[in-house]
């Protein structure tokens, strides 16, 4: 599978190189690697919250001191991904998953030495968060280095770590805080995902004739005959990594990615209490959020392979315009939910929808970018995911007293993160989705 | 369901429903039957519900439970009345009796003739140590009977998996009464030594704090020879309610030796894929393919 692309190198020089992507053969290795990868990532991360209890009995402390681990560890891990893209460039990907893995199962390890809260956070929050924060830009962008034709496939399966990996990890991790208590859980997770380092090995560098371009010139563009001086090719070497940055398509993808963070951890962390107020019982609150986890996998596999179809490839930005805009009209119909199988269809449609999105972050990226920058890319993608992660949900409650005010029947908490949501949709309908239209695509 | 009908004692009132009584006065007042809980149609036709005065609080029992437990702090006198709406049969002469513990109380056989279709028993109790809790039956013979039990506030959450922790580390143990229930007088903990109980106090290895309904022991530099079980007892004037709790000692070779089989696996599969790769390449560039090959880092 060859194809033939034009690109813009800084200085409006052109080149053109021939890109032969596998699609296949290890490409399925590196998915199966980016799947264990990113069960070692983002499941562990959920699963640390059932420590609390244990921290907080034998450190004395309350519950949102104890909570504020896995907010640390979520915020490194997310704002130290340019880091991460960063190392990948420079030392190979393989490399950079390898110290990743180190780094985080050193810092659970120590963690399970721990003598106090504040350690915790230093070798849990830091240490491990650096270490994920180096692994999973990469192990992505991994992904995407492999396949083109069918990488929202590629892309969903492995990105469905996260939900799978939960699912499995939640049970095993309590009962190995069951038998071992939390030092010992701890130390056993620190090997767990250890295995890291196997994603690395397993994590080739691609074979394609674009690297052999890059490497055979290395800073001089093709046209020029000035030698450059040490200074000026640094500077294009920089401007040709960081080149991307400055396309229109991806500004205006980056400023919808960080509304959507904004709006979408919100009704995640509110789901519960809501279902409570209204009346559900704690079993079945806690069954809507595993009905959730349950179809945000099934969401990120499949809604790869649809998008996938040749028929919606070219679509692929309408399809994430619908899926944004899907979630966003269940949120806002959420206020009017009070019963618990209404809730149950809304779980299933939010987690739907809310996992084809996460598939399909990687997948635009890639689109717009092209796989040669798409390490660096992710990197500035999922930096500009933190952030809202950790302000949305007490802005949450602050447009909640505002609304209060307007509505003031509607005590709900809920209520706002609808309007967030709502607002989200309407702007990427009727403001974003018109500019991408028109701006001339960077890529074919 | 039991609650407080009339709070015009002014006694040390705590939570409802936790069958507090007072014994600061022992007059008897006149119950208030203000609250009876409407019961549906067919159990009517043969339901018991019970009124049990509680001193100046009058507190009412309804349903048609075979059981109603009684949580009671301090020394009482309880009385306790059965009433039975009787059946198809209706029968002058019926012999009511009280048991406890299942063996019938002296002199407790009375006739109980029907007033307005109802047949009525009540016995005055007094209830003033722990040999008078205990199960409490009033029987209507070879009718119907009910059972009272007669107990203090027990301790709710109960831990039935084993504590873990490590030698040389400390460990905190700790009991709540629930928000519902009265708070206790005092708090005591106590280790199973061999076959009887032995009472920890505050010493240099124990730190014991009560915090009103809740209660910590911290255990510092725990041995295997601590290891065991150990028991919370929250003190009531008329008895105590206790809850038992395993600790378990470990040293930290437990959870050392699945983390060092993972660790060998890990390195066992690194090192497999990077050799693979070698010879994979190696036979690749034997073969004299055009395929570009990078090294390994």
């Amino acid at each position: 599978m060859a194809a033939v692309g034009e690109e813009r190198l800084g200085g409006g020089r052109r080149a053109s190189r021939v890109t032969n992507l596998p699609e296949g053969g290890w490409g399925w290795m590196v998915v199966a690697s980016c799947f264990l990868a990113t069960i070692c990532i983002r499941a562990v991360t959920r699963c640390i919250s059932m420590f609390f209890v244990e921290f907080q009995m034998y450190f004395e402390r309350d519950y949102s001191t104890t909570a504020w681990i896995h907010s640390m560890i979520d915020c490194t891990t997310m704002l130290c991904a340019p880091l991460g893209s960063f190392l990948g460039n420079r030392l190979s990907c393989r490399v950079t998953v390898f110290l990743g893995g180190l780094l985080s199962s050193a810092g659970l390890v120590l963690s399970s030495f721990a003598s106090s809260l504040e350690f915790l956070y230093a070798s849990l929050g830091i240490l491990t968060g650096l270490g994920y924060a180096l692994s999973y830009t990469t192990s992505i962008a991994m992904v995407g280095k492999y396949f083109n034709e069918r990488k929202a496939l590629a892309f969903g399966i492995a990105l469905s770590g996260s939900g799978i990996g939960t699912f499995l990890l939640a049970p095993a991790v309590q009962l190995l805080i069951e038998h071992y208590s939390w030092r010992g859980a701890l130390l056993i997770l620190g090997g767990f995902v250890s295995n890291l380092c196997v994603c690395g090995a397993l994590m080739r560098p691609e074979v394609t004739l674009t690297d052999d371009y890059n490497e055979a010139i290395p800073i001089e563009p093709l046209v020029s005959s000035q030698p450059l001086s040490r200074d000026q090719s640094f500077f294009f070497k920089a401007k040709e990594e960081f080149g991307f940055l400055w396309i229109p398509r991806f500004l205006v993808l980056s400023v919808s990615f960080v509304f959507l963070a904004f709006g979408c951890s919100v009704p995640v962390v509110y789901l519960v209490p809501y279902a409570l107020s209204v009346g559900v019982e704690h079993q079945h609150a806690a069954f809507l959020m595993s009905i959730f986890g349950v179809s945000g996998i099934v969401g990120n596999i499949t809604f790869g392979w649809i998008t996938d179809r040749t028929c919606l490839k070219r679509h692929r930005l309408l399809s994430y315009i619908v899926t944004i805009s899907m979630e966003g009209l269940c949120c806002v119909f959420l206020p009017l939910l009070h019963s618990f199988q209404l809730l149950v269809l809304f779980s299933v449609l939010y987690g739907y929808f809310d996992g084809a999105y996460v598939a399909l972050i990687p997948v635009l990226t890639s689109d717009t970018v092209g796989s040669t920058h798409l390490a660096s890319a992710l990197g500035v993608v999922y930096f500009l995911h933190a952030i809202p992660y950790l302000v949305s949900p007490p802005i949450g409650g602050k447009s909640y007293s505002i609304i209060v005010v307007l509505h003031k029947f509607f005590l709900k908490s809920e209520f706002p993160k609808g309007v967030v949501l709502c607002k989200v949709d309407m702007f990427e309908r009727y403001i974003i989705y018109p500019l991408i239209k028109n701006i001339p695509e960077a890529l074919p | 369901m039991i609650y407080s009908a009339d709070r015009n004692c002014g006694s040390n009132t705590d939570a409802i429903g936790s069958g507090q009584l007072s014994s600061n006065e022992h007059q008897e007042r006149p119950p208030h039957r203000s609250k009876y809980l409407h019961l549906s149609k067919d159990l009517m036709r043969k339901f018991l519900y019970f009124i049990h005065k509680c001193q100046c609080h009058v507190c009412f029992y309804s349903g048609d439970n075979k059981i109603e437990n009684v949580e009671l702090l301090n020394p009482v006198n309880l009385s306790l009345e059965c009433i039975w709406t009787g059946n198809q049969n209706k029968q002058p002469n019926i012999t009511g009796y009280w048991r406890k513990g299942g063996v019938e109380i002296q002199d407790s056989r009375v006739p109980v003739d029907p007033e307005n279709q109802q047949y009525t028993l009540k016995r005055v109790f007094n209830i003033v140590s722990e040999e008078h809790l205990g199960n409490y039956t009033c029987v209507f013979e070879n009718e119907a009977e009910l059972d009272f039990i007669l107990a203090v506030p027990q301790i709710g959450e109960r831990r039935e998996k084993p504590i873990v922790s490590y030698v040389g580390d400390f460990v905190v143990l700790t009991c709540k009464m629930e928000d519902n229930k009265p708070v206790p007088r005092t708090w005591n903990w106590f280790k199973n030594n061999g076959t009887d109980k032995e009472q920890l106090f505050e010493a240099q290895r124990y730190d014991i704090t009560v915090n009103g309904r809740s209660a910590k022991l911290k255990v510092k530099d725990v041995s295997e020879a601590d290891s065991g079980v150990y028991h919370c007892a929250a003190v009531y004037n008329i008895s105590t309610s206790t809850s038992k709790m395993h600790l378990k000692v470990i040293t930290i070779w437990e959870p050392l030796k699945p983390f060092l089989s993972i660790l060998v696996e890990v390195v066992i599969l690194v090192t497999a894929i990077l050799i693979y790769e070698r010879s994979h390449s190696k036979k690749k560039e034997a073969e004299g393919t055009n395929a570009c090959f990078f090294s390994l880092f």
